[in-house]
């Protein structure tokens, strides 16, 4: 049944049922039909050369000889077929072929293929979360037709641009720009046309980077409140969204903000910038950003429900496995070892990584994307779901050690970094050598306006993270040393570094350095940047 | 009161009942949605513009202020639709908030200022009016919303492939229309008459219909059949009102008693003449409102009665799939019928096969997973939306989509799901009604029992069955020196049979007499059947009996029915020289002439205790020779050719030439 027709039509419980029903699934029936699908992809990968390789003269026939038989896989083992984008080793023709930005690999970019159910269902997903996004409570369908869609995401063949058209073939949404001229611009160009068209058009859901928001969040707040005139401004449309805004801001004595300006219906973005800017987007646009998880190799994964609180599974796009925390370091220590997993339903809290095969005729088979993500609940009565409710931890190379007693995420250190209330440009963090040991060492870029010396700001985040992490506290005494190095940028070193990327016409993942662990010559070049300007940090 | 006071203040009353009634109904209609709550606000505006009209017309308050009440009605009314139609269809108009505006702006001004109506007067029941110097500040938008409101309710009727939203749509489109055409006509000179009002009483019975007979806005009537069948009453009620006051303006010279006695006479003549009437009116009820149920009723009767009597599984499901698909006009049907072995289902019957193969659909499936959780029909659309179903295969849902299944009736007996019918599309395009699935459903539980007994009676047959051929096995023990000597003459008849084009029905009969021809021989005592020496008369006589024995003992089994006329007549000859009774020619049964010829050649090839076996080669010539006299030479030729064919495969040798292929039988 088309979403557009069930829109169209007023049908909207049976548009909450088919996008976000699988979240009230009981454990069986999520089950039931995550087995039912992996024997069908079973008999699909048993035709193909790829699954042959994997299955050798194995006949497969049910879900624990698959667990049993088929070896845990990471990209090196399709690189041979997908990099040149060899199709008939695959189960089934691919529909299309999505890259990965290439930041997760030395190798550069992964070429993931598609099939044309796999593609279907990335826009199923998205309609869900723009359902739960907009929703007060459970089947509180807000989405209407027409509604404007901002996607501040990157172009084909990126798979955030084969979300969008999924979802556009899936719903009568207009996007701000159109995709089809979108998808021809460059992103800033394009995130900045679609900000403009918004103010004529209006705006109902954004989708994107989490740090896009609380940028031009802040952005608004920091103006001066005079407004440059433009020719947008004779448009009348624009004229009254802006007086409309103008008078809430001046009633509420503060400068315009977002919200003022937009009554956003719902935020979707992904990543763990999500949790540290939630509250800060919620401040500017008047509504919190639904957090969901997705990637190249599995497509649209998980969403959270409209409560806010852990991301749930969806049952049908890919067979979840899971790896605990204790077996995923026992195969870091040993790459040779072949951890245990452990099924959906038998997720307990903690920590796990994750494992992923396609379903749908897709090529990953008990593929490990380098993900781990946290369980915390089993359960979420307020949304009624009895599935267990997860929420995304960190990329596994991410992790920043420190003695083996803390273990840092770029969430921790982002949200410690914003709690210290300086305002900074960006940051970025890495292990380093420091009292013979491995430590984290951060470089921070403050905005101008911040007169701060490293000391005053070392002080600050180590406040922060001990309240963060509550080990930290004790870390120096039983390190010897105290682990964390700042180190305080001049003002438009980030920039220097994104501009001379851009200019080299790096790719979009590859303009701005990582936050976490930039590689050494990644840190060079934003260290040569940084010396080469004037004046003081 | 006159015919004219009837006439003009029966529709506002009628009016104001029934859009009264239906706002009650949508009121007490659950879950509440957004939808239902403008929809009630429609209804509202509905019912004030009866009522103010009742009490424009009445004369007897101030006709102004009520004849300004009533012009907030249309008001309301325009903006209730718009309102509605946009939720409907989830549209976003950024100037929807004008539309709210216009009538927080103009309502007070209609009711309170001369600037819409300057105006109004009763003159001898005829009403008079002025329009103030905003009426077409009024009337334009509001007209422009009208007609947004109707071409967006037409552009959804013409997009939508869901009939029952077609349905819906349509009597919302029709409501719309009068009600636009008749408050147009307020601006020419038949405004004085209350067409307007009259047309909204249409309205209101339209709006009635839409919500009985196709659950407008799934609004759920309990009362439905009662108010369905309170309908006639209704309409007897007006006739007999008509009659009497149009009877009472004509005879003017009434007073008093007398106008009471008229009253009476009226009243019984038209009860007696229009009580031919009553039943007509019933029956058009019932056909506007249950036209499918009643055929549907029908065909329940009938397969009730075709079927009872029957036990043959595979007639049964046939019998009820064509009376099916031809009284509900369906393309395609199928009956699933559940394997005990494994608990999988396997098609059993169909009418109007899709192109491609039938699934099985296992025991894990989640189409029979969830009847035996919800015990009651599957819809396409649950089976589209619900999250379960997303486990179905690609090979799956293409067999689905083929066929194109819209639904998926459980057959159940005492709580187990023993199989399924899966229906396609209506040849009308049109979708299944709420009473479609109440007959299926009957149906269904009808259709259960009698497969279930069949499937009893076929499960006791086959122990029948499987002890005939135990016993024939035996006799094959007692009487040769081979236990497969009934088998391998069932293998030769088959293929003979099915070279001279028998049915498969046929076919079947032919082999089960092959396997059980020589089963009378039970009753033949070891003294005779074994006897090396030669037989006296009455020692042949008894050997006789046994084809007349052998059919007697299978005869009663309904599977093996065709077969025991094989048994009985597999020893008579072509020239009539055997037995039992001497038939000749044509006269024995085909498959009994196939035995015939089999059954020798195998003697002739068997060792027995009184002779040595002939050979291949030298029964064949024996055949050859008896061709026409003994046997059937049709016969002897595809037994020939089956024994050629055999041969060759056997020992991968070149066919003989002098065995020419027989012609099949026409």
């Amino acid at each position: 049944m088309n979403s557009r027709m069930l829109l169209e039509e007023g049908r909207r419980d049976e548009l909450w049922i088919k996008h976000c029903g699988f979240f009230t699934l009981t454990p069986d029936d999520f089950m039931d039909v995550q087995k039912r699908l992996l024997l069908e992809q079973i008999n699909l990968l048993g035709n193909s050369q790829i699954g042959k390789k994997l299955f050798g003269n194995k006949v497969l026939s049910s879900v624990e000889d698959f667990r049993q038989i088929v070896p845990l896989t990471t990209y090196a083992y399709y690189e041979e077929y997908f990099d040149k984008q060899i199709e008939d080793v695959l189960p089934e023709k691919p529909f299309v072929w999505a890259r990965t930005s290439g930041r997760t690999s030395s190798k550069g970019p992964k070429w993931v293929p598609y099939t044309k159910t796999m593609y279907d269902r990335l826009g199923d997903l998205t309609v869900g979360a723009m359902l739960m996004a907009s929703a007060s409570y459970t089947g509180d369908v807000k989405l209407e037709r027409n509604d404007k869609f901002l996607l501040a995401t990157a172009p084909p063949p990126y798979v955030s641009a084969f979300v969008s058209r999924s979802a556009q073939d899936q719903l009568q949404v207009q996007f701000l720009p159109p995709l089809e001229q979108g998808e021809h611009m460059e992103y800033a160009q394009r995130v900045a046309l679609g900000f403009r068209l918004a103010m004529r058009e209006g705006m109902d859901y954004f989708m994107g980077l989490a740090s896009v928001l609380a940028r031009m969040g802040e952005q608004f707040e920091q103006q001066s409140g005079s407004t440059k005139l433009s020719k947008e401004l004779l448009d009348p449309a624009t004229l009254w969204r802006l007086v409309r805004a103008v008078i809430i801001a001046k009633l509420n004595r503060r400068n315009i903000l977002p919200k003022d300006i937009w009554k956003l219906k719902g935020i979707m973005t992904g990543g763990a910038d999500t949790i540290v800017y939630g509250s800060k987007i919620e401040h500017y646009w008047g509504k919190k950003p639904l957090q969901g998880f997705g990637c190249t190799e599995g497509g649209n994964l998980a969403m959270q429900g409209w409560n806010g609180k852990g991301m749930v599974f969806s049952h049908d796009i890919a067979f979840l496995e899971f790896i605990p925390l204790d077996e995923h370091l026992k195969s870091r220590a040993d790459p040779s070892y072949q951890p245990k997993t452990v099924l959906y339903n038998e997720l307990g809290l903690g920590i796990y990584e994750f494992v992923l095969t396609n379903f749908h005729g897709g090529a990953f088979v008990r593929y490990r994307i380098g993900d781990l993500f946290e369980v915390i609940a089993l359960e979420d009565e307020e949304l009624g779901s009895p599935l267990p409710q997860l929420r995304f931890y960190s990329r596994a190379d991410d992790v920043i050690d420190l003695g083996n007693l803390v273990r840092l995420t770029e969430k921790d250190i982002w949200e410690a970094i914003e709690a210290t209330g300086v305002k900074y440009q960006d940051w970025t963090a890495r292990k380093e050598f420091n009292c013979d040991d491995l430590s984290l060492h951060i470089y921070l870029e403050p905005k101008p306006s911040e007169n701060i010396t490293v000391e005053e700001y070392g002080r600050k985040l180590d406040l922060e993270l001990s309240k963060l992490v509550p080990e930290f506290n004790s870390l120096d005494e039983i390190l010897g040393c105290y682990p964390v190095q700042v180190t305080l940028l001049k003002p438009g070193s980030f920039d220097r570094y994104m501009k001379q990327k851009q200019q080299e016409g790096a790719d979009l993942a590859h303009i701005k350095p990582p936050h976490m662990q930039p590689s050494d010559q990644v840190m060079q070049r934003l260290l040569e940047f940084e010396s080469s300007l004037p004046g003081n940090p | 009161m006159s015919l004219d006071d009837a006439l003009t203040h029966l529709p506002p009353i009628l009016g104001a009942l029934i859009f009264g009634a239906l706002e009650l109904i949508v009121a007490q209609s659950k879950p509440r949605t957004r939808l239902q709550r403008i929809f009630q606000i429609y209804l509202l505006a509905m019912f004030l513009w009866s009522v103010s009209a009742f009490m424009t017309l009445s004369g007897q308050v101030e006709v102004l202020t009520w004849f300004r009440i009533m012009t907030v009605a249309p008001i309301t009314m325009t903006i209730a639709i718009f309102y509605f139609v946009q939720t409907l269809f989830g549209l976003r108009r950024t100037w929807a908030p004008l539309a709210f505006i216009f009538g927080i702006f103009f309502i007070p001004i209609s009711i309170f200022t001369p600037a819409l109506i300057k105006d109004a007067t009763l003159e001898a029941g005829v009403l008079h009016y002025e329009f103030g110097p905003l009426l077409f500040f009024v009337a334009i938008p509001g007209y422009s919303l009208n007609f947004f409101s109707l071409a967006e309710l037409t552009r959804g009727y013409f997009k939508t492939n869901d009939i029952n939203q077609r349905n819906r749509f349509r009597y919302l489109i029709l409501a719309l229309s009068i009600t636009i055409l008749a408050t147009l006509i307020n601006f020419t000179e038949l405004g004085k008459y209350p067409i307007d009002i009259a047309a909204n009483t249409i309205t209101a019975l339209l709006i009635a219909y839409a919500i009985l007979r196709h659950q407008l806005l799934d609004i759920q009537i309990v009362v439905r059949i009662g108010l369905l069948y309170s309908i006639t009453t209704a309409i007897l009620g007006l006739v007999y009102y008509l009659a009497i006051t149009l009877t009472l303006s004509l005879v003017e010279a009434f007073s008093g008693g007398r106008i009471l006695l008229l009253s009476v006479i009226v009243a019984l003549l038209t009860s007696v003449l229009i009580s031919p009437v009553r039943d007509s009116a019933q029956s058009w009820i019932d056909r506007l409102f249950y036209r499918e149920r009643y055929n549907a009723n029908l065909m329940l009767q009938r397969l009730s009665q075709a079927t009872v009597s029957l036990l043959d599984l595979d007639k049964i499901t046939k019998i009820v799939l064509a009376d099916t698909v031809k009284t509900l006009h369906i393309d395609h049907a199928a009956i699933f019928i559940k394997h005990d072995s494994d608990g999988s289902f396997h098609l059993l019957a169909e009418e109007g096969a899709p192109k491609i193969p039938a699934i099985v659909f296992g025991a894990d499936h989640p189409i029979p997973k969830w009847m035996v959780r919800e015990n009651r029909i599957l819809s396409k659309k649950t089976l589209s939306l619900t999250p379960i179903f997303r486990s179905m295969w690609k090979k799956e849902l293409d067999y689905l989509n083929e066929f194109p299944a819209q639904l998926f009736i459980p057959l159940n007996t005492k709580g187990n799901l023993v199989g399924f019918i899966i229906v396609g599309l209506k040849r009308s395009a049109q979708a299944y009604t709420h009473d479609d699935e109440v007959t299926l459903s009957t149906l269904a539980n009808q259709t259960a029992v009698i497969i279930e007994n069949a499937r009893l009676y076929e499960d006791l047959e086959d122990t029948f069955v499987q002890t005939v051929v135990a016993l024939a096995n035996a006799i094959d023990m007692r009487d040769t020196y081979t236990s497969s000597h009934s088998l391998r003459i069932a293998e030769w008849a088959e293929a003979i049979a099915r070279l001279l084009g028998c049915t498969a029905q046929e076919t079947q009969a032919v082999y089960w007499g092959g396997l059980l021809h020589d089963i009378g021989k039970i009753g033949i005592p070891d003294s005779i059947l074994k006897k090396p020496a030669k037989l006296d008369e009455a020692e042949w006589e008894i050997i006789r009996r046994h084809t007349i024995h052998g059919a007697q003992l299978v005869a009663p089994i309904r599977r093996l029915t065709e077969v025991a006329p094989i048994i009985e007549c597999s020893h008579e000859r072509y020239d009539g020289s055997g037995y039992p009774y001497g038939l000749k020619g044509e006269e024995i049964p085909m498959g009994a002439r196939i035995i015939g010829v089999v059954d020798s050649y195998s003697a002739m090839r068997d060792e027995r205790p009184y002779k040595k076996p002939v050979s291949h080669e030298d029964a064949i010539q024996e055949l050859k020779r008896n061709a026409g006299i003994l046997f059937d030479p049709q016969v002897v030729n595809a037994f020939l050719y089956v024994l050629n064919n055999e041969q060759t495969k056997i020992l991968s040798i070149m066919s003989s030439s002098n065995v020419e292929e027989p012609a099949s039988r026409t």
